[in-house]
């Protein structure tokens, strides 16, 4: 280790300087080939990613499979285009759950005070008591299996971060001098909530949002891969890997491609999260 | 003749911002005397903090020095401190140069004991057996005035007092017997009576270890009072050096001359003129405040009482933990005292706390402008929100322009530029910044201003302007104000009356001239006494040629 | 109040609020388990067997009195019966728990020597490049599905390069790719956090202070830095606990491993909710336990929160 732990740097001015646009660039690229993958797949692919030709099974990445085929020879690019949809639709989905329901109980909480508050967060406390995938399966096995109920469930999961980051947000922003000084110039309480409070406090949370997106997309995909999401033959991401499991020996490209997107994908959403985190501090 | 400890030459610092790099030293050069006090005086942005931070090698990430010399001149002959680096710097660091920070709540590890980070120089430089470590900490505590040293020792930082932390810092920087003692803004973050004291500790010490101490300050009072010769920086170069008698007396630049102008503690001037007793116009009576309940309650106010006549301005003056913001914020409104009565004309301000109108008639100013505006909100819609949320002062609706033209005449009331109001806060300095919270304040055309600590966060000059903006406009409107300061200096300018507070009581009340001339308490005295000035310039004047006037801060 | 019995009681509040909920989360809303578990056409039980199965598992009792009777199970140590197996889900968690513990040990252990290498390499590395990519490493562990990347593990390390047997492993060598997996998952927070805390810390006065006096790098970090920076760290403690149950369900799947991993996965796949609400309130109960540890042993850290647990 100590070949590479050199004298400590010094303090830095401005806290955590802004890292290099290019990369905050190839986020957005990345993030946008897969929403428009999400809502015009036909004009990424020409193969149809339900049905495969048997002849062509199991084939290696080549210029006419990009990616290869599966066991029934089906075109493993299309299948991952086609499976965007799904995967993106869900995670949009699940942050609309967790950042609607998150924020009112997290803004209630911290506007309110007293006993009001107190309530809100020890439900908080007992959401964020079970560890998310616990809950996540929870929720499935009360609502059953399927893209959308997987959605829901991850998106219960981040109810609790949510409601605690609005909370937190809400109650430094009221504390500040210039909510105070609000006041003192004769706001009425939702004026100064509507004014000063909301616009200071919801940065992070769309931050959040950002952040959360990517997480639901590995969440989502994890819970196909368990099988709990889309039935086959339905393309998702989580569910691609999983069907692929069987040919790791022989096939390699079917489990790493899907899996290199996925991950391209949650990085994209986490740096552009990071930007907005940036901008909004 | 001797050769100086400590020669600058020609020193050149910048800094790496976005893209490019910005200069925060030009080509400074300066001497400092063995056994002597060098005071490097200068404003925010003067760089004074850049030539500390050289000395010790420690710029902050993107600062070098670009040329120049740091040379120290020890037993076994010179070295460039500009040129030194690993461990032969971190040999120099505490064992020859030693610094006294600026914010002793920060300075010290708070996870170790007090003892521990005053062993920590001998340690780092292998002083000796533990042992023996442990018997010089509690000699070095006791030798900085703290009673009690073993148990001190024992102690984490958040135990002590400021004052307390400020001795236990300076006893880890002299530990080593240093031939150069670095104090950096040594006593801004301590009251005055405290500040005082620390100085003279820092005084007595360096004749004992015949140190020489770099004292860098913002306030020229300080300097004069302390250093044997003074250099005046502004805007990364020297504007001018030398004895500190001569400095003051007959200084060479205007610069100079406008800072020892616009000094409070320098000021050659006389409290006001005490008026003809009138009806007071705001009655505070027997108020007293607890925070927290049962065993936990702290008394911070106790029965203070005192009136105020319209149009005039009275000061509350204290230290801190004196109780003088808990009644200015009583006063504005913003809580209920535990007991006592408020009146501001026929009004009772505390029965009427959460009566909405009652912001028409008084309004606060807080001690720090950027904490006070919403950073997201331009300075126009800062200052309209009165206007929006109250109406006229007439208590009429206003309409989108007559909103708009009331804001900019606000906005050219208190000399700010034209175009200010399109601007964010982030984008104005201090000085900006408490122009508009005063505009905002004002706008709404409150009888009575309570102003806290409202310009002790501002350089001096800048203080100077908004003192004189606050005179203009209370004879312009016939304001009345309630100024909260722990500067004495200021009070002599600006007060009419004065209450001084200690730990929640009122030790004395009068007139500004009674108070100030003939205080007839011994804090009040103690006080007074802690205001810097070196006694030469008590009978003379300082005002030797015109002072410019500087751009509107 | 004392602020340990103020802090103990308040967490079991949130244990026995978390049984409440995951009781009727799971047994009380969806109706019929019996029902949703065995009226399928192809077991063709009568309406008669169907009755005699509730009865067995008394779900035809009023909703209170199965909680209650849940609930003293609980403290007894009988947590039910699974709907699957017909065995006692005690028994099936006792069998399944040691090989869990194992991985999640180690991956653990594993997960804090990762985190701190990235974290000291990210903050104390010679150079700036070296700095600027062990800094993206965090962000580019939590994008990863843990389910592929030990998938992926398993092809590298025991298709491709041969490193790992596949079948005939020793129980040593069966643990070192699902030991790697769940480590990573773990290992990105926890460094996120140790670095962010090490900038905080080395951006406070006091370090200044301390190079002033002549410290170098390594009286900087162990003797400034490293106490100043255990407080933060400590606190996503209940979140690692969280991601290291997760992390068992996935792992254990993927190398298909018996443990409570797996037999979480088998409940709600076959709707066993017994042992599935078993599983929830356990963890729970860990997670409720690990974060009042941590609340305990702060002030132990941080004498500044002393005074705040003695007053």
């Amino acid at each position: 280790m100590s070949a590479v732990i050199g004298a400590l740097p010094s303090p830095r001015v401005g806290r955590a300087r802004p890292r290099p646009r290019a990369t905050l660039v190839l986020a957005i690229g990345i993030l946008a080939i897969a929403l428009a993958w999400a809502f015009v797949p036909g004009l990424f692919t020409a193969h149809d990613p339900l049905a495969g030709v048997a002849a062509e099974a199991l084939q290696p990445p080549s210029p006419a499979h990009p990616f290869g085929t599966d066991a029934t020879g089906r075109d493993l690019l299309a299948r991952v285009v086609f499976g965007a949809g799904n995967s993106l639709a869900g995670a949009a989905l699940a942050v609309l759950v967790g950042l609607i329901a998150g924020t009112a109980i997290g803004v209630l909480a911290g506007s309110s005070g007293g006993f009001v508050e107190e309530a809100l967060m020890r439900v908080v406390d007992v959401l964020l008591a079970i560890p998310g995938l616990l809950l996540a399966l929870s929720v499935i096995v009360l609502l059953g299996f399927g893209v959308t109920n997987a959605a829901i469930a991850v998106g219960i999961t981040s109810i609790a971060v949510f409601a605690r980051l609005a909370r937190s947000q809400v109650v430094r922003v009221r504390r500040t001098d210039y909510v105070e000084a609000a006041f003192g110039s004769g706001g009425t309480f939702l004026a100064v909530l509507r004014r000063h409070v909301l616009p200071n406090s919801l940065g992070a949370v769309v931050a959040l949002a950002a952040l959360q997106f990517g997480s639901a997309i590995l969440q989502i995909s994890t819970l196909g891969f368990l099988g709990y999401g889309a039935p086959p033959p339905i393309p998702e991401w989580g569910l691609l890997i999983a069907e692929s499991r069987d040919y790791v020996a022989t096939a390699w490209w079917l489990t790493t491609l899907p899996g290199l997107v996925v991950a391209a994908v949650v990085l994209a959403a986490n740096r552009i999260a990071a930007a907005i985190r940036e901008s909004s501090a | 003749m001797t050769e100086p400890l400590l020669t600058i030459d020609d020193l050149a610092v910048s800094y790496r911002a976005r893209r490019e790099r910005r200069t925060a030293l030009e080509g400074l050069s300066l001497e400092l005397g063995r056994g002597e006090v060098l005071a490097l005086v200068g404003e925010s942005g003067s760089g004074k903090s850049t030539t500390a931070q050289s000395i010790v090698g420690l710029l902050p990430e993107g600062g070098r020095i670009d040329r120049g010399s740091i040379a120290l001149r020890l037993a076994g002959g010179p070295i460039d401190l500009a040129r030194l680096e690993g461990r032969a710097l971190e040999d120099i660091r505490g064992r020859r140069v030693a610094l006294v920070p600026q914010d002793p709540g920060t300075s010290l590890n708070p996870v170790q004991t007090i003892g521990a980070s005053v062993a920590a120089p001998l340690r780092i430089h292998r002083w000796g057996r533990p042992e023996a470590i442990r018997r010089r900490v509690v000699e070095l505590l006791d030798r900085v005035g703290l009673d009690d040293p073993e148990r001190r020792a024992r102690q984490h930082p958040h135990e002590l007092s400021g004052g307390m932390r400020q001795r236990a810092l300076i006893a880890a920087a002299i530990a080593l017997e240093p031939e150069l003692i670095i104090a950096d803004e040594p006593t801004s973050a301590l009251d005055v009576t405290v500040q005082r004291r620390i100085l003279d500790l820092l005084d007595d010490l360096r004749g004992e270890l015949g140190s020489s101490v770099l004292l860098i300050t913002h306030d020229l009072a300080v300097a004069a009072e302390r250093a044997d010769a003074i250099a005046v920086l502004r805007g990364g170069r020297l504007e001018e050096a030398g004895p500190t008698r001569a400095v003051l007396e007959q200084p060479a630049s205007r610069y100079t001359a406008t800072l020892l102008a616009d000094a409070p503690a320098l000021a050659d001037e006389s409290p006001r003129a005490p008026r003809p007793p009138a009806e007071p116009f705001v009655v505070v009576e027997r108020l007293a405040h607890e925070y927290g309940r049962g065993a936990d309650a702290h008394r911070a106010v106790d029965d203070v009482g005192f009136g105020i006549e319209r149009g005039t301005t009275h000061a509350l003056v204290g230290e801190s933990g004196s109780g003088k913001t808990t009644i200015g914020r009583a006063v504005a409104g913003f809580h209920a005292p535990s007991a006592g009565g408020i009146r501001i004309g026929d009004r009772d301000v505390v029965a009427a706390r959460r009566d909405r109108s009652l912001r028409r008639v008084v309004q606060l100013v807080s001690q720090n402008p950027f904490a006070s505006l919403d950073p997201r909100r331009t300075v126009a819609q800062s200052i309209g929100e009165p206007l929006q949320n109250l109406g006229a002062p007439d208590g009429r609706r206003l309409d989108r322009r007559e909103l708009a033209s009331r804001v900019s005449a606000a906005i050219a009331h208190v000399a700010l530029p034209p175009d200010a109001g399109d601007r964010l806060p982030r984008e104005l300095s201090g000085g900006q910044r408490q122009r508009v919270a005063i505009a905002r304040a004002l706008i709404i055309e409150p009888a009575v201003v309570v102003l806290d600590e409202a310009v002790s966060a501002l350089d001096v000059t800048v203080q100077a302007q908004i003192l004189a903006l606050l005179e203009r406009l209370q004879g312009e409107l016939g304001l009345t104000y309630l100024f909260i300061t722990h500067d004495l200096a200021v009070v002599r300018r600006i007060a009419d009356t004065v209450t001084v507070l200690r730990q929640g009581r009122a030790v004395e009340t009068g007139t500004a001239e009674q108070v100030l001339l003939r205080p007839r308490h011994g804090y009040t005295r103690a006080l007074l006494d802690a205001v810097p000035s070196p006694d030469w310039l008590r009978t003379s004047s300082a005002a030797g040629i015109d002072p410019t006037p500087l751009e509107v801060a | 109040m004392p602020y340990a019995l103020r802090r103990t009681a308040q967490a079991g509040l949130v244990v026995i609020a978390t049984f409440v909920v995951a009781f009727l989360l799971l047994q009380a809303l969806p109706g019929d388990a019996i029902v949703a578990r065995y009226a399928s056409p192809e077991l063709g039980l009568t309406d008669a067997q169907l009755d005699e199965l509730r009865t067995v598992y008394g779900t035809d009792r009023p909703v209170w009195e199965q909680l209650w009777a849940s609930a003293t199970g609980f403290l007894t140590g009988d947590l039910g019966t699974s709907l699957q197996s017909g065995a006692a889900v005690e028994t099936l968690l006792a069998a399944a728990l040691p090989s869990t513990l194992t991985l999640a040990a180690l991956g653990f252990l594993a997960a804090v020597a990762l985190a701190v290498a990235i974290a000291a390499v990210a903050t104390f590395g010679r150079a700036e490049w070296l700095r600027r990519a062990f800094r993206s490493l965090p962000p580019l562990f939590v994008s990863i599905p843990v389910f592929w990347l030990g998938i992926v593990l398993l092809q590298v390390l025991s298709f491709q390069l041969g490193l790992i047997p596949v079948i005939n492993a020793s129980p040593a060598q069966a643990l070192v790719l699902p030991v790697l997996t769940i480590a990573v998952p773990i290992a990105a927070p926890l460094a996120q956090v140790l670095i962010r805390a090490i900038d905080d810390t080395v951006a406070e006065p006091f370090i200044a202070v301390a190079r002033a006096r002549g410290a170098g790098t390594r009286w900087l970090l162990g003797r400034e830095v490293a106490r100043n920076a255990a407080l933060p760290t400590l606190t996503i403690a209940g979140v690692l606990f969280g991601e290291l149950v997760a992390g068992a369900v996935v792992t254990e799947t993927v190398f298909a491993r018996t443990g409570v991993g797996r037999l979480t996965q088998e409940a709600v796949a076959n709707r066993d909710i017994p042992v599935l609400q078993a599983v929830v309130v356990i963890s729970a109960i860990g997670f409720v336990l690990i974060n009042l540890a941590v609340d305990l042993a702060a002030p132990a850290i941080d004498p500044r929160l002393r005074r705040a647990v003695h007053a």
